[in-house]
């Protein structure tokens, strides 16, 4: 007990003569503890007022002990193990770790050892200073809850969001399968109407009714297969509309030859501008044609940022109605559809035959900009 | 020499049941059952000589086309193809499975496919295109397409 004790006596000594370095270790505000690790368990030989002050131990309670009596439950043994693995090397260490006062209240104890060293390098004390940290460490960890409570509520809300996007999704795939499948019922009712009735003229008309719902149904089962939002490639409703007639025209002498280049359009500009090219190509087979001769239609699709031109000829007879714009219903259906689509029509008396030519201005309207890159 | 193809049709719906028998008479081949559920597909006797099946993949209460398509193919081998609005739902790699047609389908489109089926499955060794409403599975995209006939192994 009484070498615990000398250092205190020492520097109190030495402040009393007026050392300043003495005074200043024992006046200042920074908690400062020496420890001896050549005593049995390192005990403490001085402790400055600051250090009582923190702790609110009197100097007579601790000189003599080892630094444990500051470690309570709460405190981390990972970080004691850490302190007492840095004393074994002779190395210092700075932590964090939670030590309990006098009348056990917690604190955070920002904590640094450092070993003292003679001339020889022999190991004569261990040097600590104590700094509270509980501000700062409360601090860090109000934030790190709020950042908690911010992230659950992130999370909540997200899958609030997913979930609802999920029954947005579920319902869109129903309506999208129901219109499929009453699209495929719409045409299925005029297939069998069309097998029941024996007159040819009746046969004619719900046929040229088949092609045009047929026209909406492939253009309908494009918009779901595009690989651009919004767009369709009209050449792809080119081909299932003309597939369409050459099957139903398959008796007759008449070759079809394609020319086409991926033309994309907007969703709405398909359904007009599909039903354009039905209605002409109905047209060239109906009338270009007669007495089942021999002919070729060719069909040419070119498109560039402003327009897309559509391009039908034949080497038929002439179509007088498509010349002299004689009022059929095919005829009315074309122009009001030029006219939604803002797309002009020219029909030329090429004898033989005749070309048409369709220029529409390409819609700049839904993901046009995106799209056009 | 040539003979027709033999089909049967599952679906539930009755007007696209009906207008698929029109169709399919219509393109020259044999309808040789409708049937609306898989329980109607499991009580036939009578499937042995089936060439292939068009099979819709919601049939209601009546079960899945999948479940149907299995069915068949472990009990006769049965080719399918799918007639869908749901073609994502719809795995084209299981067994017995040639491909699927979506809807609403064309007249001509399924024409087309069925002519193209035809020539693949009866008059080996066929050459003809792949119309482009038949979306065909992977193994018979490939077996199909590179070779012109079956390979030995699926059947």
């Amino acid at each position: 007990m009484r070498d615990a004790w000398e250092m205190t006596e020492q520097l109190a000594a030495s402040a009393s003569r007026g050392d300043p370095v003495a005074s200043a270790i024992l006046g200042t505000r920074m908690s400062m503890v020496i420890t001896d690790p050549r005593q049995h368990d390192n005990p403490i030989v001085f402790v400055n007022d600051a250090f009582l002050a923190l702790t609110r131990y009197s100097r007579d309670e601790i000189i003599g002990r080892n630094c444990r009596f500051l470690q309570g439950t709460e405190t981390s043994k990972q970080t004691v193990q850490a302190i007492h693995d840095a004393l074994a090397r002779n190395r210092d260490i700075s932590v964090d770790i939670l030590n309990y006062r006098k009348d056990g209240s917690p604190f955070w104890n920002a904590l640094y050892i450092s070993p003292v060293f003679n001339e020889k390098r022999e190991l004569l004390y261990f040097f600590a200073s104590q700094i509270d940290a509980t501000a700062r460490i409360e601090f860090a960890q109000r934030l790190e809850n709020e950042k908690k409570q911010i992230e659950k509520e992130i999370q909540l809300i997200s899958e609030e969001y997913t979930n609802e996007l999920n029954i947005k999704t579920a319902l869109m795939h129903e309506v999208d399968h129901r219109v499929k499948n009453n699209l495929q019922i719409i045409t299925s009712l005029i297939l069998m109407q069309n097998n029941a009735v024996a007159d040819p003229k009746l046969h004619e008309i719900l046929n040229t009714i088949l092609h045009r719902i047929e026209t909406i149904s492939a253009i309908h089962a494009q918009l779901y297969k595009t690989e651009r939002q919004g767009y369709v490639d009209f050449t792809k409703i080119v081909n299932d509309i003309t597939v369409a007639q050459e099957i139903f025209a398959a008796h007759r002498p008449i070759t079809v030859i394609r020319d086409t280049e991926p033309a994309f359009i907007s969703a709405a500009q398909s359904t007009p501008l599909g039903l354009i090219y039905n209605e002409i190509l109905t047209n060239a087979y109906k009338h270009a044609f007669p007495d089942d001769r021999p002919g070729i239609i060719s069909i040419k699709v070119r498109s560039d940022t402003e327009t897309i031109r559509l391009n039908i000829s034949d080497n038929g007879v002439g179509q007088s109605n498509m010349l002299t714009g004689t009022n059929t219903f095919g005829q009315t259906l074309i122009h009001a559809l030029c006219r939604q689509t803002k797309a002009t029509i020219k029909v030329n008396d090429t004898s033989p035959g005749l070309n048409i030519e369709i220029i529409a201005p390409v819609d700049k309207g839904l993901g046009a900009k995106q799209g056009q890159g | 020499m040539d003979r027709i193809m033999r089909i049967m049709v599952v679906e539930d719906d009755v007007l696209l049941s009906q207008s698929l028998e029109i169709q399919i008479s219509n393109a020259g081949h044999c309808i040789m059952g409708s049937f609306s559920s898989f329980q109607e597909v499991r009580e036939c006797s009578r499937l042995r000589e089936i060439d292939l099946a068009l099979v819709d993949y919601n049939l209601g209460e009546g079960g899945t086309g999948t479940e149907v398509a299995a069915w068949l193919h472990e009990a006769y081998s049965t080719p399918i193809v799918y007639l869908t609005a749901n073609p994502g739902r719809i795995d084209t790699r299981a067994p017995g499975t040639i491909g699927l047609i979506e809807k609403p389908y064309t007249y001509g489109c399924l024409k087309l496919a069925l002519d193209y089926l035809y020539r693949k499955l009866l008059l080996p060794p066929p050459r003809a295109a792949c119309p482009p409403c038949l979306n065909l599975a992977p193994i018979y995209k490939k077996a199909w397409t590179a070779e012109g006939h079956l390979p030995s192994t699926l059947h």
